[in-house]
């Protein structure tokens, strides 16, 4: 339980450079969760705060300590991996066991330990049981109890419910939310699966081809981003993004006009950060949600698919030049063909300068 | 319809052809049987009565008392088991090392332990010899264990590379975060994973070595070191038709030792690999 810090990392693999430097840092008993598409060095980071991979360059410390050249089990750490890793030989309780072996504790000190652990991830009935007669679900608790057992300093993920059906993966990641809130340790945890790290982290850290692209809490990434790949990245269904171009005129205000000729007026409280960009082209975009069918004078879009989802309805809409996504709420569902008056949260709206894949106005 | 005609077509095929392959390997063991159960008096009748008229077992009996061919066995299997023993002993670091690190000139040596392998044994067998004899180490049951285990390394270092090999990563890596060293993690980890593979790569050095004649045929000449293969082959000089059926019974009783280890560990294999020693 304590900090760790990742003080620009790098990995190479021969010639080439996957990991480029990564600062971090992970505050004691906070909940970081790296979220990356695939081959971005999100495992390779991972691995190398494990010590399973070489440091190449940078400083790596755990709880104030330089940890670069000790061996993965005198850092500390306990990981659980995407397979599990349980050990085929050994019954869940030897498995769960396994990482108290360098304590130097009594037999009952220890099958007290493996109850406690058991019980707190209700795994007691399978003790006896070889890992090969547990589903899914109980492998992925047996791996999370032999990291808890060994009460680490740091716990790392790498995708661990990436195996799970999608009812067990919910599941699962409330179950080691609420873990984490009732035995916080520091935690890194990878997955590729935006949801998972919206829902999961204390903080969000993006990563895009062995750099970090942004890190910051859930909701301040979601809503400010600060390049394109962020604001495409985060978030399901996706934002919309339509080309367009900034017009200002003297008294007129400042407009933002999309392919298809529309004309949206620019909020007041978002002039002032895109003024510089008038007469420019810009990419906007716009959150499916911020986009909600209402009877007025907003633009009008033909309804060109529903997908009905209970809770909430997917509208496709021919808008903009493209097709946007808007998500309803409300009983209220449009049919397919359907003419249908928008209302635009223009003051959530992201402007993103095409030219630099930076988002206009971010700090 | 058309399917099936053809799958029985291509069954009478194979059994054409595995019928007289089968017939080949297996008359002489018949006509060995055969002679081992003959008074000396069916003997001299040959092959005109494979099924004697008074099948004895004494023959069997008579060797099997006998003190000289009771010690040959003995000395067939001390030499037989350790030289497995220690060839894998040896091999399992060996194979560790190529199947889980990566170091310069890797494939190069791999392909040299392969090219060892496919050295005959007669072409080194004089150099050997005189080795032996600098080294003191001949007439040892000590020095031809030693060159069981050298024959016997580098078929078993390929065997235990692949089987290593089939032990996930992870599991190691899962070992090393849990505080295990290299060592501990191949003596607790993989290894007990690779069981199947070791006890295969066992049995075939066991079967190799029982089999084994030019070692021990160079290597000893006092005939109480000598195992049976090299006992029977003295004998068979020396005999004549009324010891025949002898012969023929004590080759049985020496064949038989391997049939029995190749079942026992056989099964062994197969109840170590569906109790779950592998795979998650
Ligand atoms: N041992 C290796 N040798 C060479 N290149 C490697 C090695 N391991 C990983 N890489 C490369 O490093 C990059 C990052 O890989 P990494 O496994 O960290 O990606 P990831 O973000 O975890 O992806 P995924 O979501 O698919 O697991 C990839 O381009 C990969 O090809
Ligand atoms: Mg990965």
């Amino acid at each position: 339980m304590s900090e760790l810090v990742l003080d620009g990392i790098s990995k190479s693999f021969g010639d080439t450079e996957v990991v480029h430097g990564i600062d971090l840092t992970v505050a004691e008993n906070e909940f970081v969760v790296l979220v990356g598409p695939s081959g971005c060095g999100k495992s390779t980071t991972l691995r190398m705060v494990a010590g399973l991979e070489a440091i190449s360059s940078g400083e790596l410390r755990i709880g104030g300590e330089r940890v670069n050249d000790r061996s993965p089990g005198e850092r500390d750490v306990a990981m659980v991996f995407q397979n599990y890793a349980l050990y085929p030989h050994m019954s869940v309780a030897q498995n769960i066991a396994f990482g108290l072996r360098r304590r130097k504790l009594s037999r009952a000190e220890r099958d007290a330990a493996v109850l406690e652990v058991a019980k707190l991830l209700e795994i007691e009935p399978l003790l006896d049981r070889r890992p090969r007669a547990l589903s899914g679900g109980q492998r992925q608790r047996v791996a999370m109890g032999r990291a808890i057992i060994r009460d680490p300093q740091v716990f790392l993920f790498d995708e661990p419910l990436s195996n799970l059906d999608a009812r067990l993966r919910l599941q699962m990641r409330l179950e080691i939310k609420r873990l984490h809130a009732r035995k916080p340790v520091t935690t890194l945890y990878v997955t590729h699966d935006q949801t998972e790290a919206m829902t999961m982290a204390d903080r969000v850290v993006v990563m895009n081809e062995g750099r970090i692209e942004q890190a910051g809490p859930p909701m301040e990434i979601y809503r400010n981003p600060r390049t394109r790949f962020v604001a495409e990245f985060i978030g399901a269904p996706a934002v919309n993004l339509f080309d367009a171009r900034l017009t200002g005129g003297s008294d007129d205000g400042l407009w933002i006009e999309l392919a298809d000729g529309t004309r949206l007026s620019v909020p007041a409280s978002r002039r002032a950060g895109c003024e510089s960009y008038a007469g420019q082209p810009v990419v906007f975009g716009l959150r499916p949600e911020d986009i909600v069918i209402e009877a007025g004078d907003g633009p009008v879009a033909p309804v060109q698919m529903v997908e009905t989802m209970g809770a909430e309805t997917l509208a496709y809409l021919g808008f903009g030049g493209t097709e946007a996504c808007a998500r309803l709420t409300g009983d209220s569902v449009p049919s397919r063909g359907d003419q249908v008056h928008l209302r635009l949260g223009l003051e959530r709206m992201i402007l993103i300068d095409p030219t630099t894949d930076r988002v206009i106005g971010a700090a | 319809m058309i399917q099936s005609r053809r799958s029985r077509i291509g069954n009478a095929l194979t059994y054409a052809a595995v019928i007289p392959l089968a017939a080949f390997f297996l008359i002489p063991v018949i006509w060995l049987v055969s002679l081992s159960v003959r008074t000396p008096q069916e003997v001299f009748l040959g092959a005109s009565r494979l099924i004697p008229e008074a099948p004895t077992l004494a023959n069997f009996g008579q060797v099997l008392t006998d003190g000289g061919f009771r010690l040959y066995l003995w000395n067939s299997v001390k030499l037989a088991f350790l030289g497995a023993a220690g060839a894998v002993a040896f091999a399992a670091p060996a194979s560790y090392a190529f199947s889980r690190m990566t170091f310069r000139g890797k494939p190069a040596l791999m392909m040299g332990i392969l090219a060892v392998q496919m050295v005959s044994g007669l072409v080194i067998l004089i150099p050997l010899y005189r080795y032996m004899d600098r080294l003191g180490l001949l007439e040892t049951h000590f020095g031809t264990t030693l060159l069981y285990i050298s024959a016997g390394i580098p078929v078993t270092v390929w065997l235990l590379k692949t089987s290593f090999d089939a032990v996930p990563m992870e599991l190691e890596e899962a070992a090393a975060i849990d505080g295990l060293g290299r060592f501990e993690t191949f003596l607790r980890i993989t290894l007990p994973l690779a069981a199947p593979g070791v006890a295969s790569a066992l049995i075939l050095n066991v079967i190799l070595n029982w089999s084994q004649f030019l070692i021990p045929f160079v290597m000893l000449s006092e005939s109480a070191k000598w195992p049976i293969s090299v006992a029977i082959f003295n004998y068979a000089g020396a005999t004549n038709a009324t010891t025949t059926q002898l012969l023929a019974a004590a080759c049985l009783v020496a064949v038989v030792p391997t049939l029995i280890v190749f079942l026992a560990l056989q099964r062994l294999i197969v109840r170590a690999l569906t109790s779950g020693a592998l795979k998650g």
